[in-house]
């Protein structure tokens, strides 16, 4: 597989996507400046986080009218897995591919630190290979987190299983104590209503090898290549589930 | 030319966590009668003379739509400024810029 990782002037996270993409899974994948317009030879985007056009005006804003926007919107028409990680999930909002926004965080601090995550739907592909239930351990670093959607959409996303990832705590409990941004009902991610455009604040590819405390984001970059099995909901692959709790789950990085 | 005065606000059933900690720091500083504050961004738009009247508040809108705002969470108005350089005796003035009203920022390359 070929990802495409999308580089903004500010993006700062496209090379550890990069990393995780060619040195931890084994596939191939390039850089992606944001004037370019052609992404024909990628099978799967990703859009890294950072701070794309120094975040002026809103976070998104600016990068939604890059050139390379044309062309993402068109991917993801094509049925094409994107995902969007904290910034990346912000310019997704703004170019209007998922619904939603992202406000400033609640207490209006920067958010830096380990995070549990309750996966809240695991049929689709970028969770497929997690049960919903299932808790996942991820660092997020934000100051523009907080997702607001309206209720009554938010109450579509729902019955359309497009909410994906929840803050909870350790015991996998989504309270309000758990939520680290003021995000609506704890949403941590979402999904568009096709089904193959992700977004989310946590930062998997900082949690994609037990080095670094965590390999639960490689159940998402995983996912997300894996084509989707029609009975998903009632997939129980024995060899996957429940690890969304081992935090130290490195050795299973094959491709 | 004309000067197009925009506000973009958090829509008002959002928590506005800026205007809450300003509110806060404001109650400390003895202004009990404060009840609330709300903080929004001021964006000044120059705009050329071919346009004007309805043509220019449709672009101004535009421009409000697709990219100063985000309809999600933010409202946005707005109201012209008389330019300055071309009708100095208009009463309203145009803003002066942050540096020449509010501390001044030293020089990149003084």
């Amino acid at each position: 597989m070929h990802f495409g990782i999308l580089l903004f002037p500010g993006t700062n996270c496209e090379r550890d996507c990069l990393h995780v993409v060619q040195n931890v899974m084994g596939h191939t994948g390039r850089i992606v400046w944001h004037e370019e317009t052609d992404l024909s030879e990628f099978d799967a985007l990703i859009l890294p986080g950072g701070f794309a056009h120094g975040d002026y005006l809103r976070t998104g804003a600016i990068a939604r009218f890059s050139p390379v926007m044309n062309a993402v919107t068109e991917f993801a028409l094509m049925g094409k897995p994107v995902l969007g990680i904290c910034n990346g999930f912000q310019v997704l909002c703004e170019a209007r591919l998922l619904p939603g926004a992202l406000r400033r965080n609640a207490g209006q601090h920067f958010v830096c630190k380990n995070q549990w995550l309750r996966v809240e739907d695991n049929r689709n592909i970028f969770l497929q290979l997690l049960n919903a239930g299932d808790r996942l351990y991820m660092p997020i670093r934000h100051g523009e987190g907080s997702y607001y959607v309206d209720p009554e959409t938010l109450k579509k996303m729902e019955a359309n299983g497009q909410v994906l990832l929840r803050y909870c705590d350790g015991a996998g409990e989504v309270s309000v104590g758990a939520n680290p941004n003021g995000s609506v009902t704890n949403i941590a991610g979402v999904m568009n209503a096709q089904g193959n455009v992700f977004g989310l604040m946590p930062h998997p590819e900082a949690a994609s090898e037990a080095i670094l405390g965590s390999a639960d984001g490689l159940f998402i970059f995983r996912g997300m290549i894996t084509p989707l099995a029609p009975t998903t909901a009632a997939t129980q692959d024995s060899t996957v589930t429940g690890v969304g709790n081992n935090m130290f789950l490195a050795s299973d990085v094959s491709a | 030319m004309a000067i197009a005065e925009i506000h973009v606000t958090l829509k008002p059933a959002l928590l506005d966590v800026q205007g809450k900690t300003v509110l806060r720091a404001l109650q400390q500083l003895g202004h009990s009668d404060v009840e609330d504050v709300r903080i929004g961004k001021v964006i000044y738009v120059k705009v050329s003379d071919t346009l004007a009247g309805a043509a220019l508040q449709n672009e101004l809108d535009q421009m409000c739509a697709q990219l100063l705002a985000n309809p999600v969470i933010e409202n946005y108005n707005m109201r012209l400024l008389a330019d300055p350089d071309t009708s100095p005796g208009t009463a309203v003035t145009a803003p002066a810029p942050a540096t020449q009203t509010g501390v001044i920022a030293p020089p990149l390359n003084p």
